[in-house]
Formats: C-alpha cells, sequence, structure tokens
C-alpha cells in the first residue's frame, strides 16, 4: 500500500514535470513561426500542442534511453526516482527564480543520476552510457544544429536571392506551416518520452514493468497529454508577450532554423539521445542569424548554453542525491515523500507569492 | 580510420541531420524558384522555359516531402 502511494507520488510529480517542460518550451517551438507572421499566435500555440501530442507516440528510443542507460535499474527504487524528479524540478524553480541558464532535460537525468549515487554508489551509475548518450550529444546537437541551419540558409538565399521578395517571403511562409509543424512534432518525440522513461524506471522498481520493456500504453497518454497541456497553457502567456521577446527573422530563415532543428531532433530521437531541445531550437536560430549578418545574433544565449551545460547536470545531482538522503531520514516508507513533496509545495507557493509582489516578469528555465 | 562503437550511431545520427536538414531547405528554395519563375515565364508566354520551371519545381517538392517522409518513416520504424 505505502509502494502503492510512492507510485502515485512519482508518477503525478513526473507528470507534473513534463507539463511544466512543455509550457516552458512552447516559445521555442511557436516562436520562430509567429515572428515571421507565418501562422497568428493562436494557431501556431494549438498548432504545436497537436503535434508535440502526436510526437509522443512515434518512437520510444530516448525513453528507453532514459530507463537503462544511466543507471543500473536493480539498483533503482521508487524513493530515488522520486528525490531525482525533486531534484531537477528544485534545480528549475531555482534557475527560474535567479533568472539562470538551465536545461530541463539534463536537470532530470542529473536529478536521477544524483539520488542513484547515493542510494546505490558508483557502481549503479553507468559513466560511459552517460558520456556517449547525454555529454557528447549535448555539446554536438547545437552545433549541428547551428552549422545546417548556417550552410542551409546560404544555399536557400543562393537559389531565390534574385527572385522578387514578396513571393519568396509568402513561399517560404506557407513552408513554415510545415517545418514549424515537424519541429513541434521533433519535440514532443524527445522531450515527452523523457518523463515516460523515467515512469518507466519507477515502474521497473515497483515491479510493475519488465527491466528493457517499452513503457506502457497509459504511460505514453499521459506523457503525451501532459507535455501537449503545458504547451497550450504555456502559450498563452507566450501569446501576450510575444512581441518583445522574440528574435526578428526573415521567412527563410525560419524556415531554415526549424528544418535544421527539426532534422537534428529527430535524428537524436531515432538513435535515443535526450537532447536538450532548446539548446537545439536555439542553435539553429543561431545558425539561421548568424549566415545573414553576425551582429544579428545574440550571443549572449549561446553563453548562457555552455553555463547551462557546465552548472545542470552537477547542480540537480547534488539536489537529488540531497533529496534523497532527507527522504531517508524519514525511513524507506511514504513519509519521506510526502514530506518532502509538501515542502515543495510551500517552497513553490513562497517563491510565486515573492515574485509576484516584486512584479518581476516571470522568465522559463530552458528545456 | 575506425570510428568507436559507440560512436558510430552519433555520425550516422549528425549525417543524417546534416543531409535531412539541407535537403528540405534547399529543394523548398528550388520549389520557389520553380513556381515564380513559371509564373512569369507564363505570362510572357515563353512556354518552354516556363515548363522547364515548373518541373523544377515539382522536383524540388517531390524531394522535400519525400525528405521529410523517409525521416519520419525511419523515427517511426525503430
Amino acid at each position: 500500500m505505502g509502494s502503492d502511494l510512492i507510485l502515485g507520488i512519482v508518477v503525478a510529480t513526473a507528470l507534473v514535470f513534463d507539463f511544466t517542460n512543455g509550457f516552458h518550451d512552447t516559445a521555442n517551438v511557436v516562436a520562430t513561426s509567429v515572428s515571421t507572421r507565418a501562422l497568428a499566435p493562436r494557431t501556431a500555440v494549438a498548432y504545436a500542442s497537436v503535434l508535440n501530442f502526436a510526437g509522443a507516440f512515434i518512437s520510444l528510443a530516448v525513453a528507453a534511453t532514459i530507463a537503462s542507460d544511466f543507471v543500473d535499474q536493480d539498483a533503482i527504487t521508487e524513493t530515488v526516482v522520486f528525490a531525482g524528479l525533486i531534484g531537477a524540478i528544485v534545480w528549475n524553480l531555482l534557475t527560474w527564480y535567479f533568472g539562470l541558464p538551465s536545461s530541463s532535460s539534463h536537470a532530470l537525468i542529473g536529478g536521477v543520476v544524483g539520488a542513484t549515487l547515493v542510494a546505490a554508489g558508483t557502481g549503479a551509475i553507468d559513466g560511459t552510457g552517460l558520456l556517449d548518450k547525454l555529454i557528447v550529444p549535448a555539446l554536438v546537437a547545437p552545433v549541428l544544429a547551428f552549422v545546417v541551419a548556417a550552410l542551409a540558409i546560404v544555399g536557400a538565399y543562393r537559389i531565390v536571392g534574385r527572385l522578387r521578395p514578396g513571393p519568396v517571403s509568402r513561399g517560404f511562409r506557407f513552408g513554415q506551416v510545415a517545418s514549424g509543424g515537424l519541429l513541434a512534432l521533433s519535440h514532443g518525440t524527445n522531450d515527452a518520452q523523457k518523463t515516460m522513461g523515467v515512469i518507466a524506471l519507477a515502474l521497473v522498481a515497483h515491479g510493475d514493468l519488465a527491466q528493457g520493456a517499452d513503457p506502457p500504453t497509459w504511460v505514453i497518454v499521459s506523457a503525451a497529454s501532459a507535455i501537449a497541456l503545458g504547451t497550450y497553457t504555456g502559450g498563452w502567456r507566450i501569446v501576450r508577450t510575444m512581441g518583445s521577446r522574440i528574435i526578428k527573422m526573415d521567412p527563410a530563415q525560419g524556415f531554415a532554423a526549424q528544418g535544421a532543428g527539426a532534422a537534428a531532433i529527430l535524428a537524436a530521437s531515432h538513435f535515443g539521445y535526450p537532447l536538450s531541445t532548446t539548446h537545439t531550437i536555439s542553435g539553429a536560430v543561431m545558425g539561421a542569424g548568424a549566415a545573414k549578418r553576425l551582429s544579428a545574433v545574440r550571443w549572449g544565449v549561446a553563453g548562457n548554453i555552455v553555463m547551462a551545460w557546465v552548472l545542470t547536470l552537477p547542480a540537480a545531482a547534488s539536489i537529488g542525491a540531497a533529496v534523497y538522503g532527507i527522504t531517508r531520514i524519514f525511513g524507506t516508507g511514504v513519509l519521506g515523500p510526502l514530506v518532502v513533496s509538501a515542502a515543495i509545495l510551500v517552497a513553490v507557493i513562497v517563491l510565486l507569492a515573492r515574485r509576484l509582489t516584486q512584479g518581476r516578469a516571470i522568465t522559463a528555465a530552458e528545456g | 580510420m575506425t570510428v568507436p562503437l559507440a560512436m558510430a550511431p552519433l555520425l550516422s545520427a549528425v549525417l543524417g541531420a546534416l543531409v535531412g536538414g539541407l535537403i528540405v531547405t534547399i529543394a523548398f528554395s528550388f520549389v520557389i524558384l520553380g513556381v515564380t519563375r513559371f509564373e512569369d515565364l507564363r505570362r510572357v508566354g515563353r512556354r518552354a522555359a516556363a515548363t522547364a520551371y515548373g518541373t523544377l519545381g515539382v522536383v524540388g517538392a517531390l524531394a522535400a516531402t519525400g525528405t521529410v517522409v523517409y525521416g519520419l518513416i525511419l523515427v517511426t520504424s525503430k
């Protein structure tokens, strides 16, 4: 009974994390289409939400990586997964509050690895898996998206450069309906699966799922629904603030950036690499901008990505480890997760209240 | 040069993203070139040239769509 309750808390926490992931990432997925006026903001948000949902059903390779390639499944308990999730959520909240760059995806994996390290020692961590499937792809993906977008826009300008600008803009705007949809679909294939993988880990620990088995359908549907709902909900805030936040680009740049971002994320999803989709999309947008004019790029964003790379994994791992330690003070039962959940809930309410009373703008953490 | 086994999928992913991302944008650019020139040339009565550009546009559309569909089939089939 106690174990069932812990599993319930873990699944609910994972879905809340998935919802916030979608909420944060709406801007990344729809900003390019909206900034070039390829789609109206509300249409873009609804469209991205539907395709995020659909994308979650396309592949399970990333979920399998999260569930089996970073930590030893035999060493995992529901409390370890819970501590890892809390580690990721706390790190995202702290970075959001202090305006530091972050990556929800790296925070999630870092949290689980940190909690596993304390619970079962270094032998339960697959260092090779972390290096090959997380750290190296995390470094490669934004650079790859940058290069693909830059080469693509240079090629596109050479082909359409002598045409009248009107038909070219209309053509690429029309094309952005498809490339924006592809980007939203690719986002669903990578980000929703991270939550599926974490829930699968908890189900294995609970004895409800065999090691190496695909997540059950209810996990896929609930993770897809949570990220789609988050995308849709986050979109309403984006619709209101869109005018002042996004980078201005022409429709050809938007098309090249979305195509490059989608290609990088889909290729990574196919091979089971859990990427930071925000970093990848940012790399593509910067590549499309840099090819036209170096000064058009917000190079500070690149600095933020590097800072997020350096900080997020160790910080989330440390918090995940600390949360596991705190949870174990209350024993192996349900009391620990309940106390920690209540404390986190109170902390969130206090942070939100302080933020609102200070009147500062809410900025999304990167995902 | 031998590639470490673990790096082989990463290289495939890099190559797939590079080729796929480039083909889609370049092919779609040819669609815009083909359609725009087709309309301009047809208006002035140069049917042969218009047909050639129209064909270029159709081939570009097929290449762009085919690349996306092939990519999605690859991702879903694993």
